[in-house]
């Protein structure tokens, strides 16, 4: 694994130091919180696929909304307001910073460097840290800072237009004598190595030159930076190795992609950062205006600051977006909840109140039927028409009188007509019998009375003429017959006599039939009997009842049911509209509770997007928090960092206070030093100098890693004094840094009999401060066509 | 109609009115008589049809019984057919009597008032005995009887 450092991590810890401060002990549920919402959030994605995510999502939406008001709660509390400024947050001091220096620099054919110049070693020694190179004006010092930074970055660090003149990056010489079909190389190789001398680094970037025709027009070429040959094709490669951390046998890990290299290096060395380690002094007072773009943005990197603001911006935004939909879903499903919540208490009220008013309806129906049935049953008509039916009754009473009397009389007709004869039944019976016996025996008297008879014997003729006198046998017999008969009224009643007994002896034949009319005579009187009892009885019913009627109490009661009618109306038309407004209640609930599914599941996703506002609000007032008491934090140690030396090193020093004699502007960071007395005179160019220097070693000072530092020109445009006093100050100033100062002859060696002071060279060797010092020389090399070539040497190693 | 020779009977056949309650039985101005009772079967009949069940009854259990003070009376001119059909038939249900008694009208008055004389009492018995709101129902039950045992 690949395991790189840079100056900023130490910045890093600390930021996440600070938040942790402020977070106190509830980081861990913090995180814990945000773990889960961002679990519940990857269902949250999946949920419009499968509905066991979506109950998975409210289930764990719910469970992190049981848990947000505690751990929110125990967040903010006075935690967040009583952040932590303990010394613990405070850089490591440079004793404990780790060294990174440089062994060794190689350059080949870097533009005034011709050739391969062999690794020049850097010092090592940490009593003497500084590596010097010094030389005349135009001898190369630039070129060789340039070199590193080239060899680093890919880029030059000052920015002349190179472009506009034919000199580009490699040696113009060895463009200019490349002949066709020939190669040749520039590069620079960098080692670097910790306080141990273990390698930790090694860069190496090379050019390759290739030389294909002999076209001489010159174009500008981007990998060199400036005009060369059309013929000359220039090709780039960059090489770094690397210590592997994981282990310790010291072997390097080489990688060549350039993407690669250049995304590590960018880790390493952040081109922002470039001025801390690679200060060109001439442009010190960049630090002091705070216009250099990349100044002010090496600090925030170092401080790392605006990492938190933009940390902070895009947890606004991000919030910002789930905010307004989350508010509308709200509301809208508060206001659902209540119509629901009315429209359920008002349903839950009526289906109460309807089956009572019914019951009531009920009650009220039964009374009032009551009291009509009693109306109805006493008013004129009922009355008239019970009367009626009496009278009905009792005409069908003296109708089944009639009936059973005229029944009775029948039975008496049947009895008494038929009693006397069956009683006499044997009499008439054997007189029957001698009736017939006499009938024929001729003794019946004949219809010839007996006046008749003598009548005949006394005119001696018969009816028919005949003289019965010469009939002595009919004489006789007319005397026979004489001697029975009777008188001529017995006779004819003897004939009816008999005949009427033989019709009553006739009769006997029907006495069977006769008991059969009496049986159903007495069936009619019991059935009229039956008949008449219930007439009598439902007349006596009727009677009774209309002897009980009493109009007072008639009128009371109508008045009674007229008032339950009103009653009853107003209780229907009363539940008539509870019915209604039940309907419509029950309708519009089964619509709400629709629509509310909707709105409450949107609502836990906005509970969800809530939860993740609420979470961002911290969050903003975290980094808030952070940012503002790192940044005070970070211009405080700064400030005194920069105070110390800058106090001890700076021209006249005295004329500025002891404390707060530094003022950083907390958003430029342009430093300025404020005198103690006439505070609008600005400071002098050798105080600016110095304060610039300060400034950038208090800065680094923040940092975990102790980088190199290169300084080109770091005594210019400053005083012999001033020189000699930041000379004076480096073991404590630069602590455990390797410095190499790349400084002219005389800023070096000279200015010593104007000023009556010693050296550079002289104070820090006093010092002991040198570890390897570097003469740079020009020499000729080659006269082409009136072109003249010369190439810079470094000296040998002192 | 049967029309008997006028003075065959005697104007009036006789009941015993030794008897007071015979004589209120027969009575047609005396409430205690059956004719005047309105619950009586016999209410609104004539003395004859009292004679007649008298007489019917005295034929039924076969018994006479004679009696000698004969003023009160019953005019033969109200005699109904039927009840001359009854008087001849119970003169000639004799066994001793033919129609020689024809020419004895005050025997075969003699022999209806004796046995009448018997029947008028059973007939009595009867009529004490019926219910008061069935003046037949002893009348009745006797028929049946007679009836149901043939």
């Amino acid at each position: 694994m690949l395991y790189y450092e840079h100056m900023i991590l130490s910045v890093n810890l600390k930021i996440l130091r600070k938040i942790n401060d402020l977070l106190g002990n509830s980081s861990s549920e913090l995180n814990d919180m945000f773990e889960e919402i961002l679990t519940e959030q990857s269902k949250y994605d999946e949920m419009e696929k499968e509905e066991e995510y979506i109950k998975k999502f409210y289930a764990g939406v719910l469970e992190i909304n049981s848990k947000k008001d505690s751990v929110m709660n125990n967040l903010k509390g006075d935690k967040l307001q009583e952040s932590k400024t303990s010394s613990q947050t405070v850089a490591p001091t440079t004793d404990s910073q780790e060294v990174l220096r440089i062994k060794s620099v190689t350059i080949k054919n870097f533009r005034a460097y011709h050739g391969d110049s062999g690794p020049i070693l850097f010092s090592r020694n940490q009593k003497s840290p500084l590596t010097i190179f010094h030389g005349t004006n135009g001898l190369g010092k630039t070129s060789l800072f340039n070199a590193i930074h080239w060899g680093i970055y890919g880029k030059e660090r000052k920015s002349k237009d190179h472009k506009a003149k034919s000199e580009g990056i490699v040696n113009s010489y060895i463009i200019d004598t490349l002949e066709d079909g020939h190669t040749d190389e520039m590069f620079v190789k960098i080692q670097i190595e910790n306080q141990h001398q273990d390698l930790q680094y090694e860069i190496q970037r090379k050019i390759s030159l290739v030389k294909e025709g002999l076209g001489k027009d010159l174009v500008i070429n981007d990998i060199l930076g400036g005009k060369i040959p059309r013929s000359v094709i220039p090709n780039s490669e960059v090489t770094f190795s690397y210590r592997d951390p994981d282990s310790d046998d010291g072997e390097l890990i080489k990688t060549s992609n350039q993407f690669t290299v250049d995304a590590l290096l960018k880790k390493i060395f952040p081109r922002n950062l470039s001025n801390f380690f690679l200060l060109d002094g001439e442009l010190l007072d960049d630090f002091l205006n705070g216009n250099d773009v990349f100044v002010k943005n090496g600090i925030e990197q170092i401080s790392q600051l605006p990492l938190l603001q933009n940390c902070k911006k895009y947890v606004k935004s991000a919030s910002s977006k789930v905010g307004t939909k989350a508010t509308t879903n709200r509301t809208q499903y508060t206001l659902k909840e209540e119509s629901i919540s009315k429209k359920q208490k008002l349903k839950t009220k009526l289906e109460i109140d309807i089956p009572q008013i019914n019951t009531e309806i009920k009650k009220l129906q039964k009374e009032l039927d009551y009291g009509i049935t009693l109306i109805l049953k006493y008013d004129s008509d009922t009355i008239k028409e019970k009367q009626n039916s009496i009278q009905t009754g009792k005409s069908a009473l003296s109708l089944m009188e009639q009936q059973i009397k005229d029944n009775k009389k029948k039975i008496q007709y049947l009895v008494y007509n038929n009693l006397d004869k069956i009683l006499m039944k044997k009499t008439y019976y054997s007189a029957s019998k001698k009736y017939d016996q006499y009938i024929a025996e001729k003794k019946l008297p004949s219809k010839f009375s007996k006046d008749i008879l003598e009548q005949l014997l006394h005119s001696h003729e018969c009816v028919c003429g005949r003289n019965l006198d010469q009939d002595q046998t009919a004489i006789n017999t007319i005397q026979e017959m004489l001697n029975v008969s009777y008188d001529s009224t017995l006779g004819h009643s003897m004939n009816k006599i008999v005949e009427q007994t033989n019709d009553v002896v006739k009769n006997f034949n029907e006495n069977e039939n006769l008991l059969k009319q009496i049986s159903e005579c007495n069936d009619e009187i019991s059935k009229y009997r039956t008949k008449r009892t219930d007439i009598k009885n439902t007349n006596n019913a009727l009677e009774k009842e209309l002897d009980k009627v009493n109009i007072a109490e008639l009128n009371e009661i109508r008045d009674k049911n007229d008032k339950l009618k009103i009653k009853i109306k107003d209780l229907s038309n009363q539940n008539h509209d509870n019915q209604t407004l039940l309907d419509g209640c029950i309708t519009g609930l089964v619509s709400d509770e629709r629509e509310f599914m909707i709105l409450k599941r949107n609502t836990i996703k906005d509970d969800h997007a809530n939860n993740k506002m609420d979470l961002a609000s911290f969050i903003q007032n975290i980094l808030d928090k952070a940012h503002e008491q790192l940044r005070k934090e970070f211009v405080d140690e700064v400030k005194s960092a920069t105070e110390e030396l800058f106090l001890k090193t700076a021209p006249q020093k005295e004329v500025f206070p002891k404390i707060n004699c530094i003022s950083i502007d907390p958003d430029t960071f342009a430093i300025s030093a404020l005198r103690d007395t006439d505070k609008t005179k600005d400071i002098s160019r050798g105080q600016a100098h110095v304060l610039g220097i300060s400034f950038i070693n208090a800065i680094r000072k923040i940092t975990t890693k102790n980088y190199f530092m290169i300084i080109d020109s770091p005594f210019n445009n400053i005083s012999q004094k001033e020189r000699i006093d930041i000379c004076k100050e480096l073991k404590t100033s630069h602590k455990n840094t390797q410095l190499t100062f790349l400084v002219t002859d005389s800023e070096y060696e000279g200015d010593v009999k104007k000023t009556n002071l010693s050296s550079v060279r002289d104070t820090l060797m006093e010092h002991e401060l040198i570890g390897c010092e570097y003469n740079l020389s020009q020499k000729p090399l080659a006269k082409i066509k009136s072109q003249e070539y010369f190439n810079t040497t470094v000296g040998a190693y002192v | 109609m049967i029309q008997l020779p006028s003075g065959w009977f005697s104007t009036n056949f006789y009941y015993d009115v030794e008897d007071s309650d015979v004589d209120d039985f027969y009575s047609t101005v005396r409430d205690k008589s059956p004719l005047h009772t309105k619950s009586s079967m016999f209410h609104g009949l004539r003395q004859w049809d009292i004679f007649r069940y008298s007489l019917s009854l005295g034929m039924y259990y076969e018994k006479e019984l004679d009696f000698k003070r004969k003023s009160a009376h019953i005019p033969t001119e109200h005699l109904h057919d039927q009840d001359i059909v009854a008087i001849f038939s119970a003169v000639f249900s004799l066994k001793d009597n033919d129609l020689s008694l024809l020419h004895e009208p005050k025997k075969i008055q003699t022999i209806c008032e004796n046995y009448a004389n018997y029947g008028v009492r059973k007939l009595m018995e009867i009529n004490s005995q019926v219910e008061m709101t069935n003046p037949i129902s002893e009348y009745e039950s006797l028929l049946n009887k007679i009836i149901s045992s043939e």
